[in-house]
Order: structure tokens, then C-alpha cells, then sequence
């Protein structure tokens, strides 16, 4: 009764994995994905937001390391509930970059390598629990994990 | 939805209405709108985010372009937001101390 064990594992593990192709105007659609996933989950307004830019700051950032390395490969979501905490990770298979080497931008932010500054910046404001590592296969993985707050009660 | 963006004059000033969402697709049409009318000789412009749904880092990106572009120029670029989804992008990065933020075109104007 194989058929019937593949039915409950899926019911059980409710993991979402997509493949985006790697262009910009497939970001969009990845952050409609997880804003879904994530109001499925019972995130709240807030939270469902901060992951949209979150996810599109890395998708933006893994569309760009395909570009500038020539690769076509698509782009990698997968999201899950762990507990009470939503996991989100982008993985792609661009050439990576040093996120310790990332200029930290401050007040006055200067021109030149700031959109990924801004982009990093924004990640680690917004999703507090977020890894940054090479991947298997060459590129970055970003995994983003954001437990769901308990919306206050109306009084 | 995609992005629409609207320009008109209002006294000295060019107001960019943007409706949608400013993202690594659609930021390089503002960045053209922008480039195009500074080049017309607009150079106090005031782009009303009112509309806008979305936005992240490139549409930042375009924006700081902007600032610089018409500051070239001894311009001013204001923007029109009171969206907190929004204004939050801009105090996380520090540009809300960078940018001018006004709650309506006619108060930009005023200044």
C-alpha cells in the first residue's frame, strides 16, 4: 500500500519546494508564494510583509549571482513549518559572495555596492535568524527562520 | 500587478505618481522615468509612493540614483509616503534621514 504512506507523509511534512526561473520578473511570484504559505500558517499582516521583502531581497540577490556568472539553472525555495517557526531557504548556484565582506551601510549610506548592502541589511533587520552559507553545489544558501508571532486578542 | 507610473507638473515641482510594486523587475522603468525627466530638465521632483504596494532594496536603489542625479543638478527629490509597510523599508536602511518624506504632494510642495 505504498500509495496511500506517499498520501500521509505529504499530509504530515506540508514542506513547499518550488523552482523559479531565474529572472526578475519570477521574483514576484516567489514572494506570493511564500506570503501564501505564510498566511496559510497563520502569520499575521506584519509578518506575512517583513517575509515578502525578506524573500525578495533573496531572490533579487540570487537572480543577479545567476546573471553575472551565466548560469540558467533556476532558483530554489523550499519552505516549511518547524514548530512555530517558519523556515524559509533560497538557494541558488551563483558564484556566492562573503557576507562578512558585505560594506555595513549606516546613516549615510554611500553609492556603489550599496543595493546588496541594503538588501543584506534589510534581511538581518526583518528575519533575525538568518544563515548565510555556500551551498553543495557552489552557489549561496540564505535559510530564514521566523517564529509566528500570536497576534494580540482584540479587547 | 505591475507598476504604472504617471508624471505631472505641480508649480516648480514633477510629480512621479508610482502605483504597484518596485522590485529588481520593475525598478528600471522608475530609473528611466527618473533618468528621462531629469534629463528634460526636471530637477525638483517629488515621487508620491502613496500607491505603491511593494517595495525593496533596487527600488531603493533607484531612488538614492535619483537623490544624486538631481542633487547634480542643485535639485531636491521628495518623497510622498505614509504607507507604514513602506516607511519601514526606509528607517531600517537610515534613508528616511536621507530623504525628505512628506504625508501629501501638496505638503512637499509647500516646502
Amino acid at each position: 500500500m505504498s500509495g496511500s504512506n506517499d498520501a500521509l507523509r505529504v499530509t504530515q511534512s506540508e514542506e513547499v519546494s518550488i523552482e523559479l526561473p531565474s529572472k526578475p520578473e519570477f521574483v514576484r511570484t516567489g514572494r506570493l508564494v511564500v506570503a501564501a504559505v505564510a498566511r496559510h500558517h497563520e502569520f499575521g499582516d506584519e509578518q506575512v510583509e517583513d517575509l515578502k521583502i525578506a524573500v525578495s531581497e533573496a531572490l533579487t540577490n540570487s537572480v543577479r549571482a545567476h546573471l553575472d556568472a551565466g548560469v540558467s539553472d533556476p532558483v530554489h525555495i523550499r519552505l516549511a513549518l518547524v514548530e512555530d517557526a517558519l523556515v524559509i531557504e533560497v538557494r541558488d548556484r551563483g558564484r556566492g559572495f562573503n557576507p562578512d565582506e558585505v560594506p555595513v551601510i549606516g546613516a549615510t549610506p554611500l553609492p556603489g555596492s550599496l543595493e546588496n548592502g541594503l538588501g543584506l541589511m534589510l534581511i538581518r533587520s526583518l528575519i533575525t535568524d538568518t544563515v548565510i552559507e555556500r551551498s553543495a553545489d557552489s552557489g549561496m544558501l540564505i535559510r530564514m527562520t521566523l517564529k509566528r508571532e500570536v497576534e494580540p486578542a482584540e479587547v | 500587478m505591475d507598476i504604472v507610473l504617471d508624471s505631472r507638473p505641480e508649480g516648480a515641482w514633477t510629480v512621479i505618481d508610482v502605483k504597484g510594486e518596485v522590485d529588481v523587475y520593475t525598478a528600471p522603468k522608475l530609473r528611466e522615468k527618473v533618468v528621462d525627466l531629469v534629463g528634460q530638465g526636471s530637477h525638483q521632483l517629488i515621487v508620491n509612493l502613496e500607491g505603491v504596494e511593494f517595495l525593496d532594496s533596487t527600488g531603493l536603489g533607484v531612488l538614492v540614483g535619483g537623490l544624486k542625479r538631481v542633487k547634480s543638478h542643485d535639485g531636491t527629490l521628495a518623497l510622498v509616503c505614509t504607507k507604514p509597510k513602506i516607511l519601514k523599508v526606509f528607517s531600517i536602511t537610515g534613508l528616511s534621514k536621507v530623504f525628505p518624506i512628506y504625508d501629501t504632494v501638496q505638503e512637499a510642495v509647500a516646502q
